[in-house]
């Protein structure tokens, strides 16, 4: 699965600190999101989508194998 | 938020309980002699090796119960430690890392015990006894967790 997750908040001027406390998880699972190690739950990509003012699909794009 | 303090406060009641009584439990073993009785057979050192054991697991069970005590009233009595031990605690990463460790854990737990079964039947058969029903209980706690969450998800 990837993402776009660090250009947004960069565009924003958002550390990964900042973000993960405003979608309600930690700094670490924010790193590993933006790095492609962990994929979110549904309910954490619609909260990340919803921050950036963003739906799910402008955030995050399914791969070909399907992660 | 909200249901996370709650549930904060109730550790904090249990924990304040089971502390109550491991100190009452340990004072009537001491009244009655428990912890400083002596060696009286050939097996001098075994004998000594389990009291201290045994008492070195109560000073290690009070210890962490205070420390948990301590660690949830500060989260109490703080928003900021509140909402960093609520993220903390419901991360969903950190959920699943757990979820993943405890399972190989187990895994491994049962494999080692199997085996053991195995090694204490030419040993000791109240060890391998001892060990099959944990096993057994193992197998119980699996099998009634599997059908909870089957039924709950």
């Amino acid at each position: 699965m990837k993402n776009k997750i660090q250009q947004l908040r960069k565009e924003k001027g958002l550390s990964q600190e900042a973000l993960a406390n405003e979608v309600g998880v930690t700094r670490q699972t924010i790193n590993s999101i933006e790095k492609e190690k962990y994929v979110a739950s549904l309910p954490l990509a619609y909260k990340i989508a919803k921050y950036f003012n963003l739906s799910i699909e402008d955030v995050f794009e399914l791969t070909e194998d399907g992660d | 938020m909200n249901d996370y303090k709650e549930r904060l406060r109730l550790q904090r009641r249990i924990l304040i309980i089971t502390l109550f009584a491991i100190i009452v439990v340990t004072a009537i073993l001491i009244i009655k002699g428990e912890f400083v009785k002596t060696s009286e057979d050939s097996n001098e050192h075994l004998f000594d090796f389990m009291y201290g054991a045994r008492f070195g697991i109560v000073i290690a069970a009070i210890v962490n119960v205070l420390y948990f005590i301590v660690g949830i009233s500060r989260k109490l009595n703080s928003e900021e430690k509140l909402k960093a031990g609520y993220i903390k605690s419901s991360d969903e990463r950190k959920k699943l890392i757990v979820q993943n460790a405890s399972a190989i854990t187990v895994g491994i737990t049962y494999s080692i015990l199997v085996i053991s079964v195995i090694i204490a039947t030419f040993v000791n058969m109240v060890v391998a006894a001892t060990i099959i029903a944990v096993l057994i209980l193992l197998r119980c706690t699996y099998t009634f967790t599997y059908i909870y969450y089957r039924n709950k998800y």
